[in-house]
């Protein structure tokens, strides 16, 4: 367990947990089964400050960092992992405003946002891949007065219901014959804006995922975010500093889950007239749940305390992705073997916390390619 | 009148979800927490919720009042980051080991040495306790009306009356009494918010004052273990046993035993 959190962390943790407890772990099921995000609960969320509470109180947010966004992503995590990979795409549309928008979309949108009125989605992956991510085939045509948008996004969080999406595409060539990538901000009311297939995901089902097409959408260049060869930084910085730390804190919110209901069955559950946690097998199975979620933990907040521009941080939080991620499937698929055929049922949560920490390994790089980065930072 | 001036007792408790973490020493006869966390009293949440309300409407000042060790610090900050503007902490070693008796005393002593106050708010009971004896013993030594199960409170700012409406078992009371008053309320009172968190990071900034018995000039024979005319008795493991008892005959015999056993038992009603 990381163990140096400040006292106003400790205290964001406790408020945060008080608003999950009653908000969201007695709907979490409900949500995943039917599909359901809960967009209804975003200003309940807001009222609070949960949302973009990174950003500046003079900007009309709470004030905090990147650490005690990672506190809240964990506890809505520990119950509804598909809720808070919703949250946590929404808040990276905020930092992206809040870092690279005209004064004029911060005047439309950040507003909104921080106030759980509109909800954003960030669609940068294509069909060839999310990590080949500078070799996307949308295009950007500048014209006098709009920025024209063509192509196709897919797997993109918060889809049908966003009212607008952060995109990237194709702007040209540079002079060493690279691809200048830029970004900006598409209302979802724009002409040409089309919410395409919604996917039937294995798990997170609360969270809504689905394909973005863009019909020769035109924007003014007012929506352009950053210069226009900004798109790659603000698409790259902002997953790895808000995105990875997120998935990672699903992650670990997902494994708290594991060993909470784990050690709950285990005292329940009596078998040849004891409980079963008088079983060797059962105790080993509790024992590493436990270990595997306090590594987690101090993996995930030690990473994310470092400094954004310390050159350690991505290696860093892509290692702790690394080992969360997998981490937490390791934890879904014992608790389920130890519960025998009740961990199948759906009257206990484990099934969808399996589920749900399978789906977290894609998500904002997969094992792999965090695999790469931490590799590569070894041999560099 | 001036602004209305607010006292809440908060007590910190043991959170009940890590109850199976609280044992007894056997020999001191106190509880040992282990790990649990401790939080808010859950009714005194609903006393500060009520102050808050009033200070919106009044401009009141809170000044919470809480006699705790000084690992309850997270619970005072949240008293803070919910909007009251001052934490008074009765600590001292010589503290420990208070009863009801003892603990309204320290109170008593803590608000008396800080100001004075138009209401003392504060839960009826307290979630580990659950005796209802404090915030009537308060009231008498702070030598004020008191009032407990109290559902409903406002106040004339003008006049500085206080209406106040109290549950009692077969119907309500209303009074309208001249302040200071003391009131211990129920869960009707008011629905308590959580702080913004906003709040939290400026909560570190408010006044959090730490008061020991010197300080508040407490008497040494009326606080703590030494000011508690309470003792525990015996400590023992409840034992409950079943009782198994075969029944034999026809059907209809068997089941008119039954009944009659459940009616012995005053499961079911007399035939």
């Amino acid at each position: 367990m990381f163990e140096f959190f400040t006292e106003e962390q400790k205290l964001l943790r406790r408020v945060v947990r008080s608003f999950v407890n009653e908000h969201i772990a007695p709907f979490a099921d409900e949500w995943d089964k039917s599909s359901h995000c809960p967009v209804e609960l975003f200003p309940k969320m807001a009222e609070l400050g949960m949302i973009g509470c990174f950003i500046p109180e003079s900007d009309g947010g709470a004030g905090f960092g990147v650490m005690e966004r990672t506190i809240i992503v964990e506890e809505i995590a520990r119950y509804s992992a598909g809720l808070a990979i919703a949250m946590m795409t929404n808040d990276i549309t905020i930092a992206i405003l809040q870092a690279y928008g005209s004064p004029e979309v911060k005047a439309r949108y950040l507003g909104p946002l921080l106030r759980g009125e509109n909800i954003g989605s960030f669609a940068v992956t294509e069909w060839s891949g999310g990590s080949d991510f500078v070799n996307q085939t949308t295009t950007v045509k500048h014209t006098e007065n709009t920025i024209v948008v063509k192509g196709q996004k897919c797997f993109v969080t918060n889809s049908t219901f966003a009212d607008f999406a952060i995109i990237t595409g194709i702007a040209g060539k540079d002079k060493r014959g690279r691809n200048i990538i830029t970004g900006m901000l598409i209302p979802a009311e724009t002409e040409g804006f089309l919410w395409g297939r919604v996917e039937h995901k294995i798990g997170m089902k609360c969270s809504i995922t689905g394909d973005l097409i863009l019909n020769n959408t035109a924007v003014p260049h007012s929506y352009r975010l950053g210069d226009d060869s900004g798109g790659k930084a603000i698409a790259l910085n902002t997953i790895g500093r808000y995105g990875r730390s997120a998935m990672t804190a699903i992650a670990v919110g997902i494994l708290r889950g594991c060993l909470e209901e784990s050690v709950k069955f285990a005292k329940q559950r009596k078998i040849y007239g004891n409980p079963l946690h008088s079983l060797f097998s059962a105790q080993s199975i509790l024992a590493q749940n436990r270990s595997e979620y306090e590594a987690a933990h101090a993996m995930l907040y030690n990473a994310v305390s470092l400094r954004e521009d310390n050159p350690d941080y991505l290696p860093r939080i892509a290692s702790a992705k690394l080992f969360c991620a997998e981490a937490a499937v390791r934890a879904g698929k014992r608790s389920i073997d130890m519960m025998g055929s009740y961990g199948l049922l759906e009257d206990y949560p484990l099934e969808r916390y399996l589920r749900d920490a399978l789906s977290v390994i894609p998500s904002g790089g997969t094992s792999h390619i965090m695999s790469i980065i931490t590799a590569n930072d070894l041999v560099k | 009148m001036n602004i209305p001036r607010i006292a809440v007792c908060v007590k910190p408790v043991p959170d009940p979800a890590y109850y199976d973490k609280i044992t007894v020493d056997r020999t001191t006869k106190r509880l040992q927490r282990g790990q649990a966390p401790t939080i808010m009293n859950e009714l005194d949440r609903y006393a500060l919720e009520k102050a808050l309300q009033l200070k919106e409407t009044l401009q009141a000042e809170i000044t919470v009042f809480s006699m705790a060790p000084s690992n309850s610090r997270l619970v005072l900050l949240e008293a803070l980051a919910l909007g009251s503007d001052k934490v008074v902490l009765l600590n001292d070693i010589d503290f420990a080991g208070a009863d009801t008796l003892a603990t309204a005393y320290t109170l008593a002593r803590g608000i008396t040495h800080t100001g004075t106050f138009d209401i003392v708010l504060m839960g009826s009971e307290s979630s580990d306790g659950g005796t209802e004896q404090v915030a009537a013993q308060l009231g008498e030594m702070l030598g004020i009306p008191r009032f407990t199960h109290v559902t409903s409170v406002s106040l004339d700012s003008q006049s500085g009356r206080f209406d106040i409406t109290a549950k009692h078992d077969t119907g309500v009371n209303r009074y309208r009494v001249q302040g200071p008053v003391l009131c211990g309320v129920t869960r009707e009172i008011a629905t308590p918010r959580l702080p913004h968190l906003r709040n939290i990071r400026h909560c570190i900034e408010k006044p959090l004052i730490t008061l020991d018995s010197k300080a508040i000039e407490a008497d040494p024979q009326r606080i703590g273990d030494k000011g508690s005319p309470t003792k525990a008795g015996a400590i023992y493991n409840r034992e409950s046993t079943r009782q198994g008892i075969m029944l034999q005959g026809t059907p209809d015999g068997i089941t008119d035993r039954i009944l009659t056993e459940m009616r012995r038992l005053g499961v079911l009603c007399q035939a």
